[in-house]
């Protein structure tokens, strides 16, 4: 027995001394690594000029009898963010996209001026002001950001199904702006005045009609609650509509997992009225979104969101424009919500997921399923894009399901397989 | 000697003998909070400063992956806090990103959406600057230290150097790892070697500083080695250039300047 247990503890010690040799020697090993000094490497430049080209081709399957399509796109996009001074800055960002075949009223050549303006801000940050075309976002949420007021027609160019891509395309809107920091939060105020009534979908328009349509104030402020928690309150004020309140908030629940929500009620256009070209029906109502981001040790990323749209087509009022005005009137309405960035239904779910360094370093997968809760079809999105430093490699597809009567089983382009290039200087 | 009068004798002599001999070693062994400090002033100057961090990944020996980032640190008067922000310099596709820490007060701004996005401290661990927390942390706020001795460790360089082990335990909310082992060399102070585990005690990060120059006052790593504990052919060096003391406004230290700060 002792015997036995002798052997066991020798065992067990030699196993231990070799672990400790095999990390000891794995630590000089990485010891004697070396970087490759002028290779991947590259010291701070300063430079305040970004610049990327995508090209895209792909196959897209659709219905309602049309036969396949190709579609490519080409995209060059620039942004310079120039320091005149320590406390005066100006900012130009242009994209410009060729997108084949064009929705019905769209060119396919569009240049898009997203932002030109020029800011002041005090020596310690504290009260800045801006003037000129900025782009103004808020809210925490992925698919849908009620409380985004400036996201009306700022997409010019849907170049994207992923709803991070399409925030990057998206027209500023033309405005002063203001803003004053305190040491837990700030106050800010933004006024858009009205330059011009129609969109334009000319090539070269700098296409005001879209963001700057009427008269628009926002007042908004933020705050903290701790480190864990922060809030941002808002008014904000449509000449021709009305007021608007609102509220988001983010939280820190654990190590892993984010919640999030949005709100804004009051009144507003409802979609149809708007999509129909007919007299806005303005009616006092809401829209919101509860969501929650977790992220596991294997660094897969997971958000789930519960969307909710008081402005959108309940399930019988959309039957009904179904039976009554067909489907020219669903398409209208589709692409009017696609330009407001809102969502179609009352009520709908989003699930995105990202898992980077997927089977391989630098290999990232990312997918997303948008759910219409009242006439349950969906829409799926996925892509995997592998990263070099200067580019990109992506591989996407996505896809429609639903009845023919649903909100995502209408859709022309039913599957689109697409690859993807970008290059980035 | 087993006289009954003399055994309650003895006993208490030897009693006080072992009571005086653990007070004599209290007293001799150092204050290993007041070491962890130290070698935390050691690795971070004391007043605001900006230094460009130099990221770069090998996997099974070869170079796989770089990154540069530009870190803005100070240490916020009303918490206590050590806050950071930094900005994503290279690749060019992350040029421009920013990303705020302040405990576990988290976001992460994209110039290009505009958008500022609260995240989570396992979320950030699977970003670009996941091994940032390794260099720019404030280990005495977090971790509570006891002292583990004094033992003969390796150094970076592999020299050997006479060092007190501190052994960590998290003590605030803000600590991202359960517990950590810093070995701090015995004349200089200086951090050499520290080990971060998990709840179970499974080693998740091993890391070397070295590559000691005079930076803003004294000598600080400019270089620190972190080893994978899971898979020990990961490996990042993580190197600091370009340090300058500068001012950094509170002001920056909050999500919603994150829109307007531009760097240098």
């Amino acid at each position: 027995m002792a015997i036995r247990r002798a052997f066991i503890v020798a065992v067990l010690g030699l196993g231990f001394a070799a672990l400790s040799y095999s990390a000891s020697a794995a630590d000089d090993d990485a010891l004697d690594l070396k970087v490759d000094e002028p290779g991947l490497t590259r010291a701070p430049s300063g430079k305040s000029i970004r610049i990327f080209g995508e090209l895209a081709a792909g196959r897209m399957s659709q219905r309602y009898g049309l036969p396949d399509v190709t579609t490519r796109r080409a995209s060059l996009d620039f942004t310079w963010d120039l320091k005149l001074s320590s406390q005066w800055r100006a900012l130009l960002s242009d994209r410009l996209d060729d997108v084949h075949p064009v929705d019905s009223g769209n060119r396919s050549t569009l240049n898009s001026l997203r932002e030109g303006f020029v800011g002041w801000q005090s020596e310690d940050a504290r009260l800045s002001i801006d003037v000129g075309r900025a782009n103004v976002r808020f809210g925490p949420a992925y698919g849908f950001n009620p409380t985004d007021y400036f996201r009306d027609g700022a997409s010019r160019a849907v170049t994207s199904s992923d709803p991070l891509a399409l925030r990057e395309n998206r027209l500023g809107t033309v405005m002063v702006r203001g803003q004053q920091l305190g040491a837990n939060g700030g106050l800010g105020v933004a006024f858009a005045p009205k330059l011009q009534d129609e969109p334009s979908q000319g090539s070269m328009s700098l296409d005001l009609g879209s963001t700057n349509h009427t008269d628009r104030i926002l007042l908004h402020l933020s705050t903290q609650f701790g480190e864990k928690t922060s809030v941002q309150a808002f008014a904000f004020n449509d000449r021709r509509k009305g007021t608007q309140l609102g509220a988001n908030g983010s939280v820190l629940v654990g190590d892993a997992a984010v919640g999030f929500f949005e709100w804004s009620g009051g009144r507003d256009a409802t979609l149809l009225s708007e999509a129909l070209d007919l007299t806005p029906s303005i009616v006092t109502r809401h829209r919101a979104v509860i969501g929650l981001t977790y992220t596991t040790t294997s660094r897969l990323a997971l958000t789930a969101e519960a969307e909710y749209n008081g402005f959108a087509l309940s399930q019988d009022e959309w039957r009904r424009l179904a039976a009554t005005e067909g489907q020219h009137a669903l398409d209208a309405y589709l692409y009017h919500v696609q330009r407001r960035q809102d969502i179609a239904s009352r009520r709908a779910l989003m699930l995105y997921a990202t898992q980077r360094d997927a089977i391989l370093k630098n290999l990232e997968l990312k997918g997303m399923l948008r759910h219409n809760l009242d006439d349950q079809s969906h829409f799926a999105w996925v892509e995997a894009r592998y990263h070099w430093p200067r580019a990109d490699v992506a591989l996407q597809w996505q896809g429609n399901f639903g009845k023919a009567s649903s909100e995502y089983g209408s859709v022309r382009g039913q599957r689109l397989l697409q690859l993807l290039v970008a290059v980035y200087y | 000697m087993n006289s009954p009068i003399l055994r309650p004798v003895l006993q208490r002599a030897a009693i006080l003998l072992l009571g005086l001999l653990s007070a004599a070693l209290v007293q001799s062994a150092p204050d290993a909070q007041a070491l962890l400090a130290a070698s935390d002033a050691v690795r971070n100057p004391a007043q605001p400063f900006r230094v460009t961090v130099t990221l770069t990944d090998f996997d099974k020996g070869r170079q796989v992956d770089a990154s540069t980032l530009t870190s803005y640190a100070r240490t916020m008067e009303a918490s206590g806090q050590f806050a950071t922000l930094v900005r994503f310099v290279d690749p060019p596709r992350d040029a421009g990103k920013l990303m705020l820490k302040s405990g576990k007060d988290l976001w992460f701004f994209d110039p290009a959406t505009k958008s500022s996005v609260r995240i989570s401290p396992q979320q950030r661990l699977m970003g670009e600057a996941a091994n940032g927390d390794v260099i720019t942390v404030n280990f005495a706020r977090d971790y509570k230290a006891t002292y583990g001795g004094e033992e003969v460790v390796k150094d970076g360089e592999r020299k050997d150097r006479k060092a007190h082990k501190l052994l960590l335990a998290a003590s605030s909310d803000d600590a991202t790892y359960t517990a950590a082992e810093l070995w701090v060399d015995v004349d200089t102070r200086r951090p050499i070697k520290a080990r971060f585990l998990a709840d179970s005690g499974q080693l998740l990060k091993t890391a070397y500083y070295r590559r000691y120059q005079p930076q803003l006052g004294m000598e600080r790593p400019t270089e620190t080695v972190i080893i994978d504990g899971l898979n020990p052919q990961q490996v990042t060096i993580v190197r600091l250039s370009d340090f300058l003391a500068r001012n950094v406004p509170a002001n920056w230290m909050q999500r919603d300047f994150l829109s307007r700060f531009q760097g240098e």
